[in-house]
């Protein structure tokens, strides 16, 4: 019965719509940017366009490039961005934005990065709350704004944040991370040319250094932002991390949207303060008439269930891993969606023999025929593309070659994190009798060494 | 102090945009920038200076000696000139192994190296009524060193049935046309190369399309096809019984190098192998230590782990030549008459060059950072 008062008094407490709205301009603003620095790069022709194949997400094979139509759906992101920013038929767009950002990361996950996928979910989550009920246009045409939103709403994004943070840490406690400064070592060991800096690249302190302050960065960062006192500190930091990351490592817009989203924690009168501001240097009038106080969904139990399940999903599917024998860096099954991030360096590469089964004879495919570089450098390390792949190049070589009486066989090796490169796949499994799917996949062959931790 | 948070973003994403365009040419955009301290210049002009333009120019010289005998023998075929113009090719085809890892798939070493002959389209050639051009790929294994080996050791099964034939002018002419193609082709491939010299040797960003990061690609590539499966693997059958370990299949000795002359076959082999080293230690061709991929290694201090223990990499790879080494002392030369029948010893060397093959496939070139032409990551 407590329990049950203490929910409800949770529920009763507001924050401010300010922090939601500033929120939501923020947002739109990074991912219109994001858009068009993805378009100015012209990657929608070199990933979306030109590829003769592109690798699935399991379940999502329905979800094909549109060619050259893809940039309908940059478009449609585009113009719901414009929609998010003057918070114009706000539920409309983000649902819009959602809808596109996702279907396009859908298309191909060579692409996929955890930032894409966090921006995914964050979309998803956004379609929930209340980031129109001021200082929008939404507000303004229904001459109705809101003071406050109830404080669950704005909380679900905290613990989102939070999420990724804390867990990208946990990811952190293994013993190639902390003990071996591993894989910082091969990264940064390359940069020596970096000013200032650039000396200590190559030093073993300097690489246990940067991965010991990561962990505890990662791990410590949501509370020090939760805290009041430690909050500008925290912010500070934020701030020097990803501006660190982001010269150091070619890892795009992910630190803007951090550095961004992190603004979420500060109260209310800043954002209240900020969106005045804005509102001086644009000039806007308030013609809102009718100020309420509280905005409540008109579903709202409901909705804060949907919230509530989401964010338990988030908890829970890093987590998956553990349902999956062997090591999970090596096998990457449950690795992705997980917030593990720069936390292994795999080299090496797979190549492909077609096997002809009445003659016994084979060649070798040469991956550049039907991948890109990018692409060929994920399916190399990732058992999922290869199986993929293989089951592509049986299909194709089969229509060819006319002879159903095919093979596919796999060469492979891996270097896990400067190790001693080992063979990846079975190269005596036809990958051809093997489906994907979620079960264990045993025709990985084991990892010779052990990675302790998370 | 409040305002302040809302000023550091501004600033910081000010600073970032400024940040970003200058780094973007070596994580993004794939145009340029090295990040380490090694001086790559100095790498590819010892490619240039100490390997690639001795190699070549010796080979030129060797193929014009063998032009010369080619005259004298077509001139007037006799035994002794046979033994000389054989003699010739063989040191041309020795030099040749240094040669081709700098031209790898060029078009040029498709024409100077494509075996196994096509000893039916030979004989069609030497029959045509018509010229030939040889600049056509479909007649790739109808000229250059095989086919000569061909046209001199394996035209009939004596020395003097092979002298006789060189009676007929179609024989004659066939023999003269392709060694002076290989003098000619071989001086365009150097001129061509003349000419983008400094460009190349200037080309040594990290991407894909620089001189540097071809010409490791070209290494790489060079010992995993040219080297262990064309003179290893495909002859004695190594690739298949890897994955049908239970069934016999068959060997293909008619694809071993210099199959006309067999016995020449392990010292072809071991002079590509020596190219090969060459390339890593910086052994010029003349044999002075210079700079090779090994002194890169050493400066980048690259470690991998091995049992539990970081190991240099250089030194790792030191001890990969030190297994091909003992490998190799198992075959003998004539690699014809060691792949009749299933022989462990070329398992063994295949094993032995595997491992190499990955230790700079994979280890070496992620130490020298060579991206792709790449986009964001976030190391996942």
């Amino acid at each position: 019965m407590e329990i049950k008062q203490a929910i409800n008094v949770y529920l009763n407490k507001t924050s401010r719509a300010a922090t939601l709205a500033a929120f939501r301009i923020l947002f739109g603003m990074l991912m219109l940017m994001s858009l068009v620095r993805f378009l100015s790069k012209g990657w929608v022709n070199k990933f979306y366009i030109e590829p003769i194949f592109h690798f699935k997400y399991y379940g999502f094979s329905w979800v094909v490039t549109w060619g050259e139509y893809t940039y309908i759906l940059f478009f449609v992101a585009i113009i719901s961005c414009v929609g998010i920013i003057l918070g114009y038929k706000y539920r409309l767009s983000i649902v819009l934005f959602f809808l596109s950002f996702t279907y396009i990361e859908l298309i191909d996950k060579t692409t996929y990065l955890n930032h894409y996928y966090f921006i995914s979910i964050l979309s998803f989550l956004l379609c929930f709350l209340p980031l129109n009920v001021t200082f929008s246009l939404d507000s303004y045409y229904k001459n109705k704004s809101y003071k406050n939103v109830p404080k669950w709403t704005v909380d679900a994004i905290k613990v989102l944040i939070g999420v990724v943070y804390f867990y990208a840490g946990l990811a952190k406690l293994n013993s190639d991370w902390l003990f071996r400064a591993q894989p910082l070592k091969i990264w940064l060991s390359s940069k020596t040319d970096f000013p200032i800096i650039g000396k200590f690249m190559n030093d073993t302190w300097f690489h246990y250094l940067m991965s010991w302050s990561g962990a505890i960065y990662d791990l410590t960062i949501p509370f020090l932002l939760l805290i009041r006192k430690t909050r500008p500190f925290a912010f500070i930091l934020v701030v020097i991390f990803h501006v660190f990351t982001r010269v150091l490592f070619p890892i795009g817009v992910f630190p803007y949207v951090m550095i961004c989203a992190t603004l979420i924690f500060f109260s209310g009168e800043l954002h209240e303060k900020f969106l005045r501001v804005l509102g001086n240097i644009l000039k806007l009038k308030s013609k809102v008439n009718d100020v309420r106080n509280v905005y409540l969904p008109r579903i709202y139990r409901k909705v804060f269930l949907v919230v509530c399940l989401f964010l338990s999903i988030q908890l829970v599917l890093p987590f998956r891993y553990v349902l999956y024998p062997g090591e999970l860096f090596w096998t990457e099954e449950g690795y992705r969606f997980s917030w593990r991030v720069m936390l292994m360096e795999k080299a090496g590469y797979t190549s492909f023999r077609i096997v002809k089964y009445d003659t016994g004879n084979s060649f070798t495919v040469d991956n550049k025929h039907f991948l890109n570089a990018f692409q060929n450098k994920q399916m190399s390390t990732q058992p999922d593309f290869i199986v993929e792949y293989a089951h592509f190049l049986g299909d194709h070589y089969k229509k060819e070659l006319e002879n159903e009486n095919i093979g596919v066989f796999v060469e492979g090796y891996i270097s896990l994190n400067g190790r001693l490169s080992q063979p990846y796949i079975d190269p005596r499994v036809d990958l051809l009798k093997v489906k994907d799917g979620f079960q264990h996949k045993t025709w990985i062959l084991p990892f010779e060494d052990e990675i302790k931790g998370l | 102090m409040k305002k302040i948070v809302y000023i550091i973003p501004i600033l910081t994403l000010l600073y970032l945009v400024s940040c970003s365009s200058d780094d973007s040419s070596s994580g993004e955009g794939g145009t340029g920038g090295t990040d380490d301290n090694f001086d790559r210049v100095n790498l590819t002009t010892s490619w240039v200076n100490n390997l690639l333009s001795p190699a070549t120019s010796d080979l030129k010289s060797k193929l014009e000696t063998l032009n010369n005998s080619v005259t004298l023998f077509t001139d007037v075929p006799d035994a002794t000139k046979l033994a000389t113009v054989r003699a010739d090719l063989f040191e041309a085809y020795k030099v040749w192994q240094h040669v081709e890892m700098f031209f790898y798939a060029s078009g040029y070493s498709l024409d100077m190296n494509t075996y196994p002959t096509d000893v039916t389209k030979i004989t069609e050639n030497i029959n045509s009524a018509t010229p030939v051009d040889l600049n056509r790929t479909v007649l790739n294994p109808t000229q250059g060193l095989p086919a000569m080996d061909y046209l001199l050791n394996g035209l009939e099964s004596t020395d003097n049935d092979i002298i006789t034939r060189y009676g007929e002018a179609k024989y004659k002419n066939y023999l003269k046309l392709l060694s002076e193609r290989m003098v000619t082709i071989t001086t365009t491939a150097l001129n061509d190369f003349e000419t983008t010299k400094d460009s190349n040797i200037n080309s040594v960003d990290n991407s894909i399309s620089s001189y540097f990061s071809r010409q490791v690609n070209d290494f790489v590539q060079y010992t995993e096809k040219s080297f262990r499966e064309a003179k290893i693997a495909t002859p004695s059958g190594t690739r298949n019984r890897e994955i049908f370990p239970t069934i016999s299949v068959s060997t293909s000795p008619n694809f071993v190098e210099s199959l006309y002359s067999p016995e020449n076959s392990k010292i072809l082999y071991l002079e590509a192998y020596d190219a090969i080293q060459d390339f890593y230690y910086g052994r010029s061709y003349t044999n002075n230590n210079t700079v090779g991929l090994q002194e890169y290694l050493q400066n980048l201090g690259t470690t991998i782990l091995i049992n539990g223990n970081e190991t240099l990499l250089d030194d790792y790879i030191i001890s990969l030549f030190g297994n091909i080494d003992a490998a190799n002392n198992n075959i003998t030369d004539n690699f014809y008459q060691q792949t009749q029948d299933y022989n462990p010893n070329f398992d063994a060397v295949f094993d032995a060059i595997q491992e190499f093959v990955v230790a700079v496939k994979s280890n070496a070139i992620n130490a020298f950072n060579l991206t792709i032409d790449f986009v964001d990551s976030d190391g996942d």
